[in-house]
């Protein structure tokens, strides 16, 4: 197929909005398209949904723990990924088709993380949010302190708009929450889509470009979670896609402006750190108008949008959020650090691909992770230099190649232990740029090459291992599938002992006692069991020595006394195996991230040895102690 | 007589009638449903994107993208300013705020909509030929059975079954009562053994089968103790009778009826 200038189906002027994309191409041997022919939609989302069943299907047997279950779930990721990628990566469909068939990738890949736990919540951060909206729903009020993650209540849009959904439809917290994170993702997937097709001026490049971003890391799980992330990240979209639209759309500026700017403010009362990085990313988009002398009438629309973006989120920091700095400080720094040790060799990097407890990332895993970075670093000076070549005019496209060629710095931080987490969290604003880039260097190749086959081969396998590479990345081996019980292992951890136990407390205790328990059980007493979990991290009181501790001394008793505690929950499954997350508690208990042994179960049994404390609720693995008795309670 | 802007029109009325059913609980689980859901999630989006954008000349992927993208926004922002107010986030304040943004929204459009050239937007549905139709159902149909599947697997219980024991002191006035109850998890009938002890001396046995998913309660009267002993119940399974399968014990002492005479402490919460 020989391509050349112009097609319909490339070209937004066909779709009458007349961009003024500076390249356009033509597939001169095909016939041009409807732009509102939906080509291969239909067969694409039917064998999308298959995939969806086979993960479904693998979903199941992780969980009774058959066989086969992996091979599944890969082939049923690559059964969603693959086809609609392989047709977006053509020059050919139509942009009505284009947009239907990034719109079924992103719901689908959403739908995945669905299916893991399609009954409760069950990531880490889903249960802080949940005790969040319960908290709103039940006071009528937001901003109540999270007792595990407190900043979390000063950002409250995820609690608002889910308190909505829930008491206007009358439904439960749960799926309230699936269908709000669910229009969010169709929200962050189309305006993704129109962003890129507005900078890039050609649906083509805008389809491949939202196609590898469903590639990044955290796509696939982490940003589907119910999280205050997965709500800003689409809000920011919608905000960048309406500043781009506003420089092409002379007619309707103030209405793209209005939107934008709606945008901006949801996402700093939303996600701290989302708010953070578009505030940066307008900062750049008008650093790069500055450069190129405000050429563009939109250009000063971003300036403006930057500058309320840093003011909003400076505003919302000094008078709603001061704790923000408490909780992102120390772990910028902790990065900082880390990466300075590691260079002057005082420290020794993480090992990549080993979890806490030991466990090794199969080896096929660890091939494909580093092929999907290389490509990705091999990929990016091509696109660069084509994005410089065909879109140098254009200063948003400008910031995103800023935005990409702050990858490999993200690698510094990978190999250490704090860093790795800031690494993994900047991936889905990384992307942004990265997808883009790439987006941009596969149309040219195509150009080029004009070899269709062998060209869509090349592309399709490489976006194909970068998609692999992101979720083997942004997902460890352990938590992708449901499956048995593991010790500390957040979505893993969550089986119905957990939550009966934490109903229990919740129905005969009453809420809001003042509770120590693991990191798992500390999550469901706070979502399922309405408890109020006392952790060192939110109140500086160790309050995991209580359990971790050899025998109930005067210390323990004193940190029960000062933390105001009145219950203890020991799983006795603490003491079969390290700790996957690195720690059973939290991160600042002994030998947090280092641990070489299991707890000793001979720990736990000083509750039952002490005359003062009640063996109140007993299920095997699970047992609730009063510890009143020794603070003075009644 | 047909309205002139038909569309505006149902979105009003269902933004008013949706705050009705909210406002008065009219209606069952369904209804509210069907009326909350797009109160909270497309009305005002649909509002506010046709006062922003009048006329038809935003396609109809871009609208749906901007009518979902600023409801989730302006829920965020009418969220902030309901929990400002004297009533707070609840289902009527909501159903009143929304309804408040949606009308004015609406008025807003109809008038824009006056002063600009009408154009056609092509539908996309009308494009789909009856074979694309088909395997558009084929797919949903893939989905739902992936759904069920995906659903189905998580309820069905996994691994070995648990049995809950548990022991609290009674919250009545009687401080000399202990409430004791047991869940079943277990994957199949459980016959069970029960000794209430005080101090070290057995009060009372129960024997009783539970079935997966059955409970057991009761609530015992148990003699007083003195300090530092304790009062325990412990659970046997009878298909293995020696082993004390659950245990829990309450450590708060019961003091002898006659030592009240000047006031107890009690275990009540």
């Amino acid at each position: 197929m020989r391509v050349d200038l112009e097609t319909p189906g490339l070209n937004l002027l066909q779709s009458g909005r007349g961009l003024g994309a500076p390249w356009r191409l033509r597939v001169l041997s095909q016939r041009p398209a409807s732009p509102l022919a939906l080509g291969w939609l239909a067969p694409l989302s039917l064998l999308a949904t298959t995939g969806l069943l086979l993960v479904s299907l693998a979903d199941g047997r992780a969980r009774s723990g058959q066989s086969w279950a992996e091979p599944l779930f890969w082939l049923g990721l690559l059964a969603i990924f693959i086809p609609i990628t392989g047709r977006l990566l053509l020059p050919g469909p139509a942009r009505l088709e284009r947009i239907g068939l990034i719109t079924a990738l992103g719901a689908c890949l959403y739908l995945v993380k669905v299916f893991h736990s399609p009954v409760g919540f069950t990531f880490h951060d889903e249960f802080v949010h949940w005790r969040n909206v319960q908290n709103a729903v039940s006071t009528g009020h937001l901003f109540s302190p999270s007792p595990l993650l407190p900043v979390s209540g000063d950002f409250p849009g995820l609690s608002s708009v889910t308190a909505a959904t829930a008491q206007l439809a009358g439904i439960p917290i749960y799926p309230a929450g699936l269908i709000v994170i669910g229009v969010a993702r169709l929200v962050a997937v189309l305006a993704i889509y129109f962003l890129y097709e507005s900078l890039g001026g050609s649906s083509w490049v805008a389809g491949i470009a939202a196609a590898l971003y469903a590639a990044n890391p955290g796509f696939v799980f982490f940003d589907a979670q119910f999280s205050y992330e997965s709500l800003a990240l689409p809000l920011a979209a919608l905000a960048l896609f309406a500043l781009a639209r506003r420089a092409d759309d002379k007619g309707r500026r103030y209405a793209w402006g209005a939107v934008a700017m709606l945008g901006i403010v949801a996402v700093v009362i939303t996600h701290h750190l989302t708010s953070y990085m578009l505030a940066t990313f307008l900062t750049i988009w008008a650093i790069a108008s500055l450069f190129r002398r405000w050429r563009s009438p939109g250009d000063r629309g971003v300036l403006v949008a930057a500058v309320l973006a840093w003011l909003a989120a400076a505003a919302w920091l000094i008078f709603v959020a001061g704790r923000t700095v408490d909780y992102l400080f120390p772990q910028v720094n902790a990065a900082v650090r880390q990466v300075i040790g590691l260079i002057a060799g005082e420290t020794t990097g993480r090992q990549l691909f080993h979890s806490y407890a030991g466990n090794v990332s199969p080896q096929w895993e660890q091939i494909v992770a580093y092929a999907a970075t290389i490509l990705i670093l091999l990929g990016l000076p091509f696109g660069l230099f084509q994005l410089w070549r065909r879109y140098r005019w254009h200063s948003g496209a400008l910031a995103l190649a800023v935005v990409a060629i702050a990858y490999p710095a993200s690698f510094v931080f990978r190999l250490t232990r704090s860093g790795a987490e800031a690494a993994n969290r900047s991936n889905e604003f990384l992307f942004l740029g990265i997808a883009f880039v790439l987006a941009v260097g596969i149309a040219e190749l195509w150009r080029v090459r004009r070899q269709e086959w062998r060209s869509l081969a090349v592309a399709l396998t490489g976006a194909g291992i970068i998609f692999v590479g992101g979720v083997i990345l942004g997902f460890a081996p352990w938590a992708r599938l449901p499956g048995p019980y593991l010790v500390s292992a957040d979505t893993r951890s969550v089986e119905p002992e957990g939550i009966t136990a934490a109903q229990w407390a919740r129905s005969s205790l009453g809420p809001d006692n003042r509770i120590v328990a693991d990191r798992t059980n500390a999550l469901l007493m706070l979502g399922a069991g309405g408890q109020h979990p006392v952790t060192g991290y939110a109140t500086g009181v160790p309050t995991y020595r209580v359990v971790l501790s050899t025998k109930l001394a005067l210390a323990e008793r004193a940190i029960i006394r000062q933390a105001g505690l009145r219950y203890v929950v020991v799983d006795h499954r603490l003491a079969w195996a390290l700790p996957l997350t690195g720690v059973y508690f939290e991160r600042a208990e002994p030998d947090a991230a280092t641990v070489t042994f299991p707890l000793d179960p001979r720990d736990f049994s000083k509750f039952d040895a002490s005359p003062s404390v009640s063996r109140l609720f007993d299920s095997g693995d699970i047992v609730i102690y009063d510890v009143g008795g020794l603070n003075g309670a009644p | 007589m047909r309205p002139r802007y038909p569309d505006l029109v149902l979105v009003a009325a269902l933004a008013v009638i949706g705050a009705v059913v909210v406002v008065t609980s009219l209606g069952g689980p369904v209804t509210r449903l069907a009326l909350g859901l797009p109160l909270a999630l497309v009305l005002p989006g649909y509002a506010l994107t046709a006062a922003l954008f009048p006329g038809s000349t935003l396609g109809v992927p871009e609208r749906l993208t901007v009518m979902l993208g600023i409801g989730l926004a302006s829920l965020v922002i009418v969220g902030l300013v309901l929990n400002w107010t004297p009533w707070g986030l609840t289902p009527a304040s909501w159903a009143v705020a929304l309804a408040t943004v949606t009308l004015p929204a609406t008025l807003v459009a109809a008038i824009r909509r006056r002063g600009s050239a009408e154009q056609r937007v092509d539908s996309p549905l009308g494009g789909i030929s009856p074979e694309q139709w088909s395997t558009f159902g084929l797919a949903a149909l893939a989905l739902t059975a992936a759904l069920l599947i995906a659903r189905s697997g998580a309820l069905t219980p996994q691994g070995d079954g648990f049995t809950q024991l548990w022991m609290l002191p009674r919250a009545q006035a009687n401080a000399n009562q202990v409430r004791i109850g047991i869940t079943s998890r277990e994957r199949a009938t459980v016959v069970y053994r029960l000794e209430l002890e005080s101090g070290s001396q057995v009060q009372t046995t129960w024997t009783f089968k539970l079935a997966p998913g059955q409970s057991w309660q009761t609530t015992a009267a148990v003699s007083p103790v003195r300090r530092g002993a304790q009062t325990s119940a412990i659970l046997f399974r009878l298909d293995v009778p020696d082993l004390p399968y659950r245990q829990v014990a309450l450590a708060a002492p019961i003091p002898p009826a006659s030592a009240c005479a000047g006031g107890c402490a009690r275990w009540d919460r």
